[in-house]
């Protein structure tokens, strides 16, 4: 099948390179629309520009679009310059488990993809310096072969994160929620001369999940699968809401 | 209550002005936290890249606005509710230019702001108007406070973040309030890709159809004069087909 790869890492990242020779290898088409930089954090944002300019790199075998914009833009440009059956998001370079997936560009450009009713991965690795990354591919794209293509639908996307170990130590898939943890975002103030400065430092306690959770899988040697809303929607809500916002009428 | 506004229109914007005006006037103690720029569309995006410059300026409206150059309004609520040390009851981002319903809810910063909120353990809720030149933005204000004082604030959650668009239409005329779904209808975008040697120039301009939308969603009710609410999630989880998934993968 023709798959879609993007990541928030940029264009550069081996891993996104790694993964297009493994889906051919796997008799797949992979098409490469990634960011021109780094645009880790961006969550769905997508850049509303009238004009983007899109640079073309040989890697090899690959042709790589690299657009300047986030993910989101990747996915919107990438799935319009060319049908596709799949867009897979990853692998990243650190896990995107817990609440951190609100803000996650890896996990934005799959659900960007499922909003256009195109099925969708998005794929992390739970390492920033991973040392198996040979290993995760070809454990990944036999596991999208034997099974993740029948599980993939347009009601929900998946976010797949591996534990960075050889393929004999992975321990096996579990499909779990998500933890309540995450990173801490740390906002440090400077004062200077011309006015005031806020960093926002995010910090990731070496945490180990509340049980059966994706971070307590992951770190458990897992690799961990959550179906994601393809939308912001609460639709369990909406009922509840209703009947709420009723005892308050006329008061 | 201690409120924390922001919003994506920048901070002379009137939408954000008019509703710190009021809200102050409602009694209650309003901290504004701008981006200096439009960020419109950036959705959850969060800068943890570089460091943001942070000015305390003074409005024509009375009221100073802490402004955060070229930031989103995730990172003025990450940022706001530190540099309040926490101490605050509510996040508010609004009064939004346009409505923010449909599929694009998905993209919306006004929303992104809300849901930053649930983030950091904070109640949200996003607030817009059904009209880029709005006429009536003083009265959906004073509108919005009374029912923040009757309603709202009787139902604050972290669960979930309410995202509510009004009419731009006196409060008289408006016909009531509904809980709803979001349509799956939104902005169409129109690219196109030109090839020049080494890259790729793309226009992409969007247009906003004029459709009734779905019976029963946002797009369908705000066109027909009345206040749409819609929970917005606080997890990306979809507990409906964790079961479903698990039989999938036969995990």
């Amino acid at each position: 099948m023709r798959i879609l790869q993007t990541n928030d890492d940029g264009y550069k990242s081996r891993a996104l390179l790694e993964l297009a020779v493994g889906l051919k290898r796997h008799g797949h088409e992979p098409v490469i629309f990634a960011p021109a930089n780094n645009v880790s954090g961006q969550g769905s944002a997508l850049t509303i520009q009238p004009t983007v300019k899109i640079d073309i790199h040989k890697r090899g075998d690959f042709t790589i679009y690299a657009v300047h914009g986030t993910t989101t833009d990747c996915v919107l440009l990438g799935t319009r310059y060319t049908d596709v059956d799949l867009v897979i998001s990853g692998p990243n370079y650190g896990p995107n488990l817990g609440k951190d997936t609100l803000n996650s560009a890896t996990v934005g450009g799959a659900r960007e993809a499922q909003m256009m009713n195109i099925p969708s991965i998005a794929l992390s690795i739970n390492s920033y310096y991973p040392r198996h990354l040979q290993d995760i591919v070809d454990v990944f794209c036999s596991m999208l072969d034997d099974g993740i293509l029948r599980a993939l639908s347009g009601k929900y996307l998946l976010n797949i994160n591996f534990p960075d170990l050889p393929a004999n130590d992975l321990r096996g898939v579990k499909v779990v929620g998500m933890s309540k943890k995450g990173w801490i975002k740390n906002v440090t103030f400077e004062t200077n001369k011309r006015g005031m400065i806020a960093h926002i430092k995010g910090s990731r306690p070496r945490l180990d999940g509340e049980r059966g959770t994706d971070l307590y899988w992951v770190n458990h040697g897992y690799i961990t699968v959550t179906p994601v809303i393809s939308d912001l929607i609460d639709y369990n809500l909406i009922h509840e809401l209703q009947q709420i916002l009723e005892c308050y009428k006329g008061e | 209550m201690k409120i924390l506004l922001t919003n994506d229109d920048g901070y002379k914007a009137e939408g954000l002005n008019t509703l710190a005006k009021v809200l102050r006037s409602h009694g209650h103690e309003v901290f504004v936290f701008s981006t200096s720029r439009d960020a419109s569309g950036y959705g959850n995006a969060l800068t943890i890249t570089h460091k943001l410059r942070m000015k305390q300026k003074q409005t024509k409206w009375g009221h100073p606005v802490f402004v955060l150059e070229q930031a989103t309004t995730a990172d003025c609520v990450v940022i706001g509710a530190q540099f309040c040390n926490r101490d605050i009851d509510l996040v508010i981002s609004g009064i939004n230019y346009g409505p923010n319903i449909g599929k694009d809810i998905n993209h919306s910063a006004t929303v992104g702001g809300a849901r930053e909120a649930l983030m950091i353990g904070k109640p949200g809720i996003a607030v817009s108007i059904n009209s880029f030149k709005p006429k009536h933005m003083y009265e959906i204000a004073e509108l919005f406070a009374t029912e923040l004082e009757h309603t709202y604030s009787h139902i604050l959650t972290t669960q979930y973040a309410l995202n509510i668009n009004y009419p731009d239409w006196t409060p008289k005329r408006i016909r009531g309030t509904k809980v709803t779904t979001a349509s799956k209808l939104g902005w169409e975008n129109q690219i196109i890709f030109r090839t020049i040697k080494n890259y790729i120039e793309v226009s992409i301009k969007g247009v906003r159809p004029r459709l009734e939308g779905e019976p029963d969603t946002d797009w369908y009710w705000l066109r027909k004069g009345w206040v749409t609410i819609t929970p917005i999630g606080a997890t990306d989880v979809d507990y409906t087909y964790l079961e479903e998934l698990r039989q999938l993968l036969g995990c």
